[in-house]
């Protein structure tokens, strides 16, 4: 049988023991655990352990060691380790369960979180500065991409209808591009509409997904259609695929486009986060994950109704 | 200290009031210009010219980007004050401005033809050359390095790429204190460079006015930390950070690329404006305020340099030695974008103090 480079990469996750963006560098909350998202959707869920037990490594002495100078991890970083977390508890990883106060601990950094009202800028930009999600930096601005996170956090751990959702969502919506697409989280500054790109436009319809359709939010999935195909590196061309992925236009061609761009000479090197990223995005028009995180919208699901419960229940405990 | 976007306006962004009038400087930040001659990087002249409070700025005209830029930049370096012979074994950090490159728009971008005429010069002085850079809006810094036409020279000539927005950090207090910022978190590459080269486009910015090699630092700072876009900063107030940021990082000298330049709706959605020209200098603040007369802009109306003004290095021309082309022969009015924030700006016009 013929290895792929899909096979060589999942290969490289799988025995890893730092998950960093680049390589030389130390690992990190987000290459890990999309490390462990990519094992675990392409069923190689025990080989995700070590990127799991990374992430809660990670995740803990951040939060033991927080100072002025050496800050708490930050909630987008906690909202990545709800998310893998919850998808190998629900995969049934073998430490899922023994990570449940760390789960419990993201989930309260990640709602402690939240952006500022900026109003008073009402007048100079295009988008609603009154709506309120996830920033990057607490005590700044909600932004697109934080936001996204914070909502898909949410979605996999059951509260597809939490308030903090919702207004994710909504915010999402509203920092949409008027030709459809999405950047960082401006639309238009002093009159000039800003441009589109691919990774934020990706995750803004990976966190839409589950959403009831609303006309709102077409132009946006018009743009990735139109466009996904200028996407060349691991970070824009995952996340834009899988935002088609979220809803059902996964295209053709998707995976010749994704072993071109692993097989693609970068100068700054590819970490385990771009091969995370590639290879998650390659599980296709199933991608498991998203399918998990579709589910929880549903509340048809028994092992995400119980991950909820343990989460709410150990919630309760902390107030 | 109000809410702001990204793109907010700064707090002393040119107005008529007296920039910053009242912030007590701390008494490192005087010690800027002085770094470059500690570490032994100038030449002897150079070191009598700062002595007497002046600063040289090397402007070259008629450059292309197909042109001998090697040479352009070995002798506005030299001009510069920049002893070469002192690079061998240093650690040199290239900085171009990557911010949101476009293949429809590359003069929103330090072209790649300058940033490998750099690197030849320094590896030919027998430095190590990383060039590096966090991308303030885009998150997907390989992205960047296609679009901005960067990867492809790196990758041919092997030069390494630091990606500034994800390296671990380290903490370096703020030697400006001008924002209520206590420090900073660096990336390691910054940290650990002998010598920083900003490569700044030449552009008009729709809050600050212009941005050159003193804003290009913004870069410096790691989205890991700071996020996409570098919020925080923001919310310190642009003029105040930027001039926090080159306080705390002293050893750094300036190439621009001014060549295909932008003018109007800077620093992403302007207009190409060409202008054939490189500026190059040892001190920050003395090439910005060139650059800032080369565009038809009062440099003290600019909010951070009217912060550097004496303290990071001088404005006043009266204290910046020309070398090259005449400035002057070269200078084009740059279209500043029509708003109340950055009327006043303009060279001659009623309370810029330059004729």
């Amino acid at each position: 049988m013929t290895r792929t480079w899909l096979d060589d990469c999942l290969d490289r996750l799988a025995a890893r023991d730092v998950f960093a963006y680049r390589p030389g560098l130390p690992s990190a909350s987000e290459p890990a655990a999309v490390s462990a998202l990519a094992l675990i959707a392409h069923g190689r869920i025990a080989e995700a352990t070590r990127a799991l037990d990374e992430l809660e490594r990670l995740h803990g002495a951040a939060n033991r060691g927080a100072t002025d100078r050496e800050p708490a991890r930050l909630a987008w970083e906690s909202a990545w380790a709800l998310s893998a977390w919850a998808f190998a508890d629900r995969r049934g990883e073998p430490g899922a369960r023994r990570r449940d106060a760390s789960a419990k601990e993201a989930l309260r950094v990640l709602m402690a979180s939240s952006g500022k009202d900026g109003g008073e800028t009402q007048s100079f930009v295009g988008h609603d500065p009154t709506l309120i999600a996830w920033p990057w930096v607490d005590g700044t601005h909600s932004w697109l991409e934080p936001t996204a996170l914070g909502v898909l956090a949410l979605k996999a751990v059951g509260r597809f209808d939490d308030r903090r959702a919702r207004n994710g969502v909504r915010l999402i919506e509203d920092r949409q591009l008027p030709g459809g697409g999405c950047n960082y989280g401006n639309t238009v500054v002093l009159g000039q509409v800003l441009r589109a790109h691919l990774q934020p436009t990706g995750m803004a319809l990976v966190a839409w997904i589950g959403e009831p359709s609303r006309s709102e939010r077409v132009r946006t999935l018009d743009f990735a259609v139109r466009h996904w195909r200028a996407a060349r590196t691991a970070p824009s061309l995952g996340w834009i695929l899988m935002g088609l992925t979220a809803h059902g236009a996964w295209p053709r061609g998707a995976n010749d486009a994704l072993g071109q761009a692993a097989r693609s000479p970068s100068a700054a090197g590819f970490g385990e986060y771009h091969i995370g990223l590639l290879t998650l995005a390659a599980t296709g028009p199933s991608n498991p994950w998203l399918e998990d995180v579709r589910r929880a919208g549903t509340d048809a699901d028994e092992s995400i109704r119980e991950h909820a419960v343990r989460l709410r229940s150990e919630e309760r405990e902390v107030e | 200290m109000a809410t702001r976007m990204s793109d907010e306006r700064p707090s002393n962004a040119g107005g008529r009031d007296a920039p910053c009038s009242g912030i007590r400087i701390d008494r490192r930040a005087l010690l800027v210009g002085g770094s470059l001659a500690a570490a032994g990087l100038l030449t002897g002249s150079c070191r009598k010219l700062g002595r007497r409070g002046r600063s040289p700025v090397f402007v070259a005209g008629r450059q292309t980007y197909d042109g001998p830029l090697v040479a352009t930049l070995r002798d506005g370096l030299i001009a510069g004050g920049l002893d070469l012979a002192a690079m061998r074994g240093k650690r040199v950090l290239l900085k171009p401005n990557l911010v949101e490159p476009t293949r429809a728009a590359p003069y929103v971008t330090t072209d790649p033809r300058v940033v490998r005429a750099a690197a030849d010069v320094f590896r030919s002085a027998g430095a190590h050359v990383v060039v590096g850079e966090g991308p303030g809006h885009v998150r997907d810094t390989d992205m960047a390095l296609d679009a901005s036409g960067l990867n492809a020279v790196l990758v041919e000539d092997r030069i390494p790429f630091a990606d500034l927005n994800y390296e671990e950090t380290g903490w370096r207090p703020n030697s400006g204190r001008t924002s209520r910022l206590d420090g900073f978190h660096f990336p390691r590459s910054v940290l650990e460079a002998d010598l920083i080269v900003s490569m700044p486009k030449m552009k008009t910015h729709h809050w600050t006015g212009v941005t050159a090699s003193l804003k290009n630092l913004y870069g410096t700072i790691p989205g890991i930390r700071y996020g996409w876009p570098k919020n925080v900063l923001h919310h310190a107030g642009i003029p105040q950070s930027v001039f926090d940021i080159n306080a705390s990082l002293p050893r750094m000298i300036a190439i621009v690329d001014g060549i295909e330049c932008m003018e109007g709706d800077g620093p992403i959605m302007g207009t190409p404006k060409p202008m054939g020209a490189i500026v190059v200098g040892t001190n920050g603040a003395a090439v910005d305020a060139t650059v800032c007369r080369l565009m038809g802009v009062a440099p003290e109306r600019i909010g951070y340099l009217a912060l550097a003004a004496d303290r990071l290095g001088p404005i006043d021309a009266a204290r910046i030695e020309p070398r090259g082309d005449d400035w002057r022969t070269l200078a084009r009015p740059f279209t500043l974008l029509d708003v109340p924030h950055l009327h006043g700006l303009r060279l001659g016009e009623p309370g810029s103090g330059t004729p």
